[in-house]
């Protein structure tokens, strides 16, 4: 059969293998993979997609082999072709008529002995021979690979009978007789079993878990989904209904970790100061006790108890010193504060670490102090990230950057926090480092960062749903894809996960039951 | 005199008789060029592999290439996520038949501890693997291990397995 046309698809890889094959039709450049102008009828050279021009005469018949072979060669299947395939009028097959007589023939000797029996012989017989004929299976067999699970028994005894080892098409059903796999002779079964049991096998070939179970249609016989059970239903609809659909589940519970609170100055102050007046209470509270026994026991004429020792605050004996914040001594951190005024929230040291938060508002001006002032000389960002604290009350991010000063030695922490939906000024004006930086804060957290040259995602996919590192996403489930690039273990491992995240309540549309 | 018995003789000494095939995948198990492909930690062990401790030349898998249409094995080496999954295809795509897969460490093989939102639960997923080496990172005696049971592979296999699709339906 000549092949009229040929063109190639978008998806192509480039990869040479056409041209190998088929050198007088493909011509694959750097980047893309042509028909040949020799070739076509109208004499361009290109992937002769949205032409469709009709190949020359000559070639037509001459290279359908080699064009046939270089569309198989392609490794994604983008070599498309259109091929005139001669009008032979499909003949029905010879089977039928044969099945038909013999039922015809098997039948009438029985039951011809009285007259209303002939009449439905007859009937039988005017009905197969004028009416169109009814949608049957013509034969049914057991390709290799049969697990003997019983599942087709269960669902059509009349046909299939598992033995021990093997699985067989009953003798009852088959014109031949033999009861075997039936995997090489095919033998046809029976016509009026192949109309009545049509759904029955149908379903037991679709309720296979191995899909051995072949069959020979004649006509239009009902279309039978494979059935699926709830453990083993790995249909891609059975996948996606796991995945997140935060409109479905509009009662989930996040249980948002504690905040922790920031290492601040003023918080640790705070709590000494609470943690002090506690104990102090406690004191008090014990020395009214002892009072009251005391006074109890003397009315009684008991030993009264034993008066109270306050206990001495514990000293730590290890060389260990605990992180605690303490006043800024720095130079650094005073000059900031002189610099920038009431910008400054807050300054203060931690373990030799110098820690300067600022309004929002004032990063960008700080930034710049830090960098250009020769007091400071904070040269290199060294790191910028973000924190989420979702259940903080006046903010919801912090942001900090990390400076160093390399001619001065030394480093520096600015920090600035942040409400939702708050855009903070970007430092990619100072320090051009800050470029990708702070693409990832925004790819993790969905902060965004006015005057950024460059605001994409940078390690998820530009299609990414969600921000990763902020508390109330779930580790499973949410962006969790199904792959279709290969039939692969069926997506077994990625449905376990999903049902795991399922399972834990997170996030996730649960399968409905039915 | 003595005679000298089980002499081979001299026809012997300049004739083998094999199958075509033998030679072929002797040929081919030989000099697998794998590609110069790291995703993560799993890569380092492979560079050590290919180093002068190790080895890796010294069955025939020294030379790693740096393009895939050079190359026979592509060594997923680290953890394969969302992002990555579609590159890996294209290179897998690229490569000339016949070509292997070994799925190197835990997270190639099976997504290793991140069972999460990022990463793709193994390689094989996306393509299909001839050898998964186990280990997080596996040490390079593994990967060896690995390749030289992807070289009993390559021995092993026949021509036909590997085409018999294709050949059928070309015709």
């Amino acid at each position: 059969m000549p092949i009229t046309k040929v063109w190639i698809e978008e998806g192509c890889i480039v990869c040479n293998a056409c041209e190998a094959e088929c050198p007088d039709v493909f011509h694959v450049t750097a980047d893309s993979c042509h028909i040949k102008a020799d070739a076509r009828i109208d004499g361009q050279e290109d992937e002769n997609r949205s032409s469709k021009s009709v190949l020359q005469n000559g070639l037509q018949s001459s290279l359908e082999t080699s064009i046939i072979a270089a569309a198989v060669a392609c490794p994604v299947n983008v070599i498309q072709y259109e091929q005139i395939i001669s009008q032979i009028p499909i003949e029905p097959p010879k089977i039928e008529v044969e099945v038909a007589i013999e039922v015809i023939t098997s039948v009438v000797p029985m039951v011809a002995e009285t007259e209303p029996a002939l009449a439905k012989v007859q009937s039988v017989i005017s009905e197969t021979i004028t009416s169109a004929p009814k949608p049957r299976i013509t034969e049914v067999w057991i390709d290799e690979g049969c697990i003997v699970c019983n599942a087709c028994e269960a669902e059509c005894p009349e046909v299939f009978h598992v033995t021990a080892d093997s699985c067989h098409i009953k003798a009852d059903v088959r014109l031949d007789g033999k009861e075997n796999e039936n995997r090489f002779e095919k033998s046809k079964i029976k016509q009026v079993l192949g109309e009545s049991l049509v759904e029955k096998i149908i379903s037991a070939a679709a309720g296979c878990p191995v899909d051995v179970i072949k069959y020979g249609v004649f006509g239009d016989v009902p279309k039978i989904e494979k059935k699926l059970d709830a453990v083993h239903d790995h249909s891609p609809d059975a996948v996606r209904s796991f995945v997140w659909d935060i409109a479905a589940a509009p009662n989930r519970v996040v249980v948002m970790p504690k905040t922790i609170p920031l290492p601040s100055l003023r918080t640790f102050l705070a709590e000494q100061e609470a943690q002090k007046i506690a104990d102090e209470a406690k004191w008090q509270k014990q020395l009214a006790d002892y009072e009251i026994n005391k006074t109890k026991a003397l009315g009684e004429n008991k030993e009264p108890p034993k008066a109270p020792v306050r206990p001495a605050p514990k000293k730590d004996d290890n060389d260990m010193i605990a992180p605690v914040p303490a006043s800024a001594d720095a130079p650094e951190l005073l000059y900031l504060r002189e610099k920038l005024g009431a910008s400054v929230q807050e300054i203060f040291q931690q373990s030799g670490e110098l820690v300067c938060q600022v309004a929002p508002e004032a990063i960008l001006e700080a930034l710049v102090l830090c960098k250009d002032d020769p007091a400071l000389k904070f040269e290199m960002l060294v790191d910028e990230t973000a924190t989420h604290y979702p259940v903080a009350d006046e903010f919801k991010f912090s942001i900090v950057y990390h400076l160093t000063s390399l001619s001065r030695q030394r480093r520096l922490r600015l920090r600035i926090l942040i409400p939702e939906n708050y855009d903070v000024e970007s430092a990619v004006s100072v320090y051009p480092g800050a470029n990708w930086l702070e693409r990832e804060v925004f790819d993790m957290f969905g902060i965004r960062f006015k005057n950024h040259p460059d605001l994409r995602r940078i390690l998820c996919p530009d299609d990414w749903e969600g921000y990763p590192l902020r508390k109330e996403y779930p580790t499973l489930g949410l962006g969790q894809r199904e792959i279709d690039f290969r039939e692969d273990r069926s997506g077994v491992l990625m449905r376990l996960s999903l049902e795991k995240a399922g399972n834990l309540n997170i996030n996730l549309k649960k399968p409905e039951a039915n | 005199m003595s005679v000298i018995l089980n002499q081979p003789s001299s026809l012997e000494h300049i004739l083998i008789t094999t199958k075509v095939e033998k030679v072929v995948n002797w040929a081919r198990a030989s000099s697998v060029w794998p590609m110069t492909f790291g995703l993560a930690c799993c890569a380092i062990e492979m560079m050590a592999a290919g180093a002068s401790r190790f080895d890796f030349d010294r069955f025939g898998a020294g030379i790693f290439r740096a393009t895939p249409r050079q190359s026979d094995l592509m060594i997923v080496a680290g953890t394969v996520t969302y992002k990555m999954a579609p590159v890996i295809k294209k290179l897998y795509d690229q490569m000339p038949e016949p070509k292997w897969v070994i799925a190197m460490g835990s997270c190639a093989t099976a997504g290793g501890p991140f069972d999460s939102y990022h990463t793709i639960q193994g390689v094989d997923k996306i393509i299909p693997v001839d050898v998964y080496i186990p280990g997080c990172p596996p040490r390079p005696e593994s990967l060896i291990y690995g390749f030289l049971k992807l070289q009993d592979k390559i021995m092993t296999s026949s021509m036909s397995d590997r085409y018999g699709e294709i050949f059928e339906s070309v015709g």
